[in-house]
């Protein structure tokens, strides 16, 4: 907002904002956002026409559109905008807006010498005319991608003064010759990365809620230990070793510390240890399977996995006073819990009719509410902003390919289809 | 020992251990060490010289043929278990010891207690429906089945390590009950 200085703005609007910032601070930031929340909430309608380019060849039209695409869907990934298709108005900046009844539009600008560019991107409020948020990026046309995901989430958070899920990540464990390694990708499925150089097998990769590491466990040794990934350096180091088991890492919400599985005295039990890889504490102790834990987000509850019953089932531990509740009751399987970064529900994955579907329940209990139906759906994972669900699923055939849909179970679409099947999918935060 | 929740099942196992005695030191002609505390020396010094002649009553001598290793590397059973050793099947999501598993339990027992020198990996395995992170504790407490099951018929812990690779290493990739079954599987790997 206070960042107006790169742009060709007139001198008189430098001066309005000034004048806004200086003499009431609040006003830059009392700006009223639509609230998604209301029941009432309809599409937030934006038009993203394709980026006007200098020079004007055909390849730099091809770009323009491509940024425009890129921001497109990004906005439509969201949920709650409703993206004007392109070809309704032959995606000309200056078509007519008010017929289309369009709130907002952006504006894109692409400039290419050889293999760089520059990008203008302007989101304008159609009610006054006004520039909400204007960038310039500088980069290699391959950053053509990262450009639009900035774009995209300064949008999102422009309007609807919440964030976005534009600028996170994913990490999967994917199985190619006989090997399944640790990659990432982008929010959106591009931008394939491989992470790991084990040849062996990974499991359970999960970014840190502050985006600096991944975690994950690796036989690389031949027994499963947890290794730890540092994103900007590309520095692995061994987080835990102990004898026996080493998984299922949840990162607590401090990014500080992280509850695992550890079986080193003889029964597989959860445990708190720091990013030194030292024991903070025994939280469970027997009886039977206790795995697969998940922080509520203010890191007071636990969420986790255990048979103690008999069969694996879901139990929320208050860590406060260290009492443990049972909340799934329905079938005799029902495993890998995910708490919801807004705290309301707890998503699993349990079976029914010999397949594995996607629940979501709150972490009281009480009557869960199905979400997949087609195929085997498990592992999943939370949208940063708590709106969607991803997971893996099988109804496209025998190997797993990573879906996403909303908190409700709308908007099933696939995300990922890679290798030979895409397993423990984990969405990063918004902040790479 | 942990024999957490098999109370119903130690009954079986003390049962199981007498017989297992009984049988092994009927049959075997070499000692059984059951405790493998106190090695039992058996050559006797009375048969020794009760053949008299030769010095210090030694009647012949011959190198003594390296016994033809039966097991080993690439030699396997079933699954990736080394031969003579037989693999241990598990019901879904279970880890106990089926019953028409324990004979097989009994032979692996016998081939350890004959062959002390072998060291063996016990592998935890899943069939891939479930999820990943369940079906390696799964794995884990079915190796620990096996182990436990081993130790309470005679043999050192020291000698069984374990792993579990859950639902990682399926030896069949099927969607059927067969495929499904095979994989639900501990493997027990000679390591030396």
């Amino acid at each position: 907002m206070t960042e107006y200085k790169a742009f060709t703005k007139t001198f008189f609007l430098w001066i309005f904002s000034l004048f806004l910032l200086t003499a009431v601070p609040e006003a830059a930031h009392s700006r009223i956002y639509v609230d998604i929340t209301s029941p009432y909430f309809q599409k937030i309608p934006i038009a993203v026409p394709y980026a006007k380019t200098s020079p004007g060849t055909f390849e730099n039209d091809l770009l323009g559109r491509k940024i425009s695409d890129i921001l497109s869907n990004d906005l439509k990934f969201h949920g709650f905008f409703s993206v004007l298709e392109p070809e309704r108005y032959g995606g000309r900046a200056d078509a007519d807006w008010s017929k289309f009844r369009m709130n907002y539009v952006v504006r894109g600008t692409l400039w290419r010498s050889g293999k760089s560019v520059i990008a203008e991107l302007k989101l304008i409020d159609l009610a006054n005319g006004s520039v909400i948020e204007g960038r310039r990026y500088k980069g290699d046309i391959k950053a053509l991608r990262a450009m639009a995901h900035r774009f995209s989430n300064l949008i999102v958070e422009a309007i609807t003064g919440e964030s976005g899920v534009s600028l996170s990540k994913l990490t999967f464990v994917a199985q190619k010759n006989r090997i399944r390694e640790v990659y990432s990708s982008d929010f959106d499925g591009f931008n394939v990365k491989r992470e790991t150089f084990d040849m062996g097998i990974t499991l359970s990769p999960r970014y840190s809620p502050d985006g600096r590491y991944v975690v994950y466990t690796s036989f690389r040794t031949g027994k499963p230990c947890l290794y730890i990934k540092d994103i900007k350096t590309g520095e692995i180091h061994r987080l835990t070793a102990f004898s026996g088991l080493n998984i299922a890492p949840a990162w607590h919400p401090d990014s500080k510390r992280l509850a695992v599985t550890l079986s080193k005295d003889g029964n597989p039990d959860i445990y708190v240890v720091d990013l030194n890889g030292k024991i903070q504490a025994k939280l469970t102790n027997g009886p039977g399977i206790n795995v697969s834990p998940t922080w509520s987000p203010n890191g007071k509850r636990l969420a986790f996995v255990s048979d103690r019953t008999g069969s694996p089932q879901i139990y929320v531990m208050d860590l406060q006073d260290g009492s443990v509740r049972r909340i799934t009751y329905r079938g005799s399987y029902n495993t890998d819990p995910q708490w919801s970064p807004r705290g309301d529900r707890i998503a699993y994955s349990g079976r029914i009719d010999g397949q594995f579907q996607v629940f979501t329940v709150a972490p009281e209990g009480g009557d869960p509410v199905q979400l997949t139906f087609k195929g085997s759906n498990e592992n999943p994972s939370w949208s940063p902003d708590g709106r969607q669900i991803m997971y893996s699923s099988t109804r496209l055939g025998r190997y797993k390919a990573l879906f996403v849909m909303f908190a409700n179970g709308t908007g099933q679409r696939m995300l990922l289809h890679f290798a030979k099947g895409v397993t423990t999918p984990h969405w990063g935060p918004n902040r790479f | 020992m942990y024999i957490e929740r098999m109370y119903p099942k130690i009954l079986l196992a003390a049962l199981t251990l007498i017989f297992a005695s009984v049988f092994l030191t009927g049959c075997a002609k070499k000692s059984v060490q059951v405790s493998g505390e106190t090695p039992v020396e058996e050559v006797s010094a009375q048969e020794g010289t009760a053949l008299g002649e030769g010095p210090g009553g030694i009647t012949g001598e011959e190198p003594i043929e390296e016994v033809a290793v039966t097991y080993g590397e690439g030699n396997i059973s079933e699954g990736r278990t080394s031969a003579p050793l037989l693999p241990i099947y598990f019901d879904f999501d279970r880890y106990n010891i089926r019953d028409d598993m324990k004979e097989r339990m009994e032979k692996n027992a016998a081939f350890l207690l004959d062959h002390p020198e072998v060291r063996i990996e016990i592998q935890g395995n899943c069939d891939d429906r479930g999820t990943n992170e369940y079906n390696l504790a799964l794995g884990e407490k079915r190796a620990k089945s096996v182990r436990d099951y081993l130790v309470n018929l005679g043999i050192v812990p020291d000698r069984l390590e374990m792993v579990s690779f859950g639902e990682e290493r399926p030896v069949d990739p099927g969607q059927n009950e067969e495929a499904w079954a095979k994989n639900r599987r501990d493997d027990l790997v000679i390591i030396r």
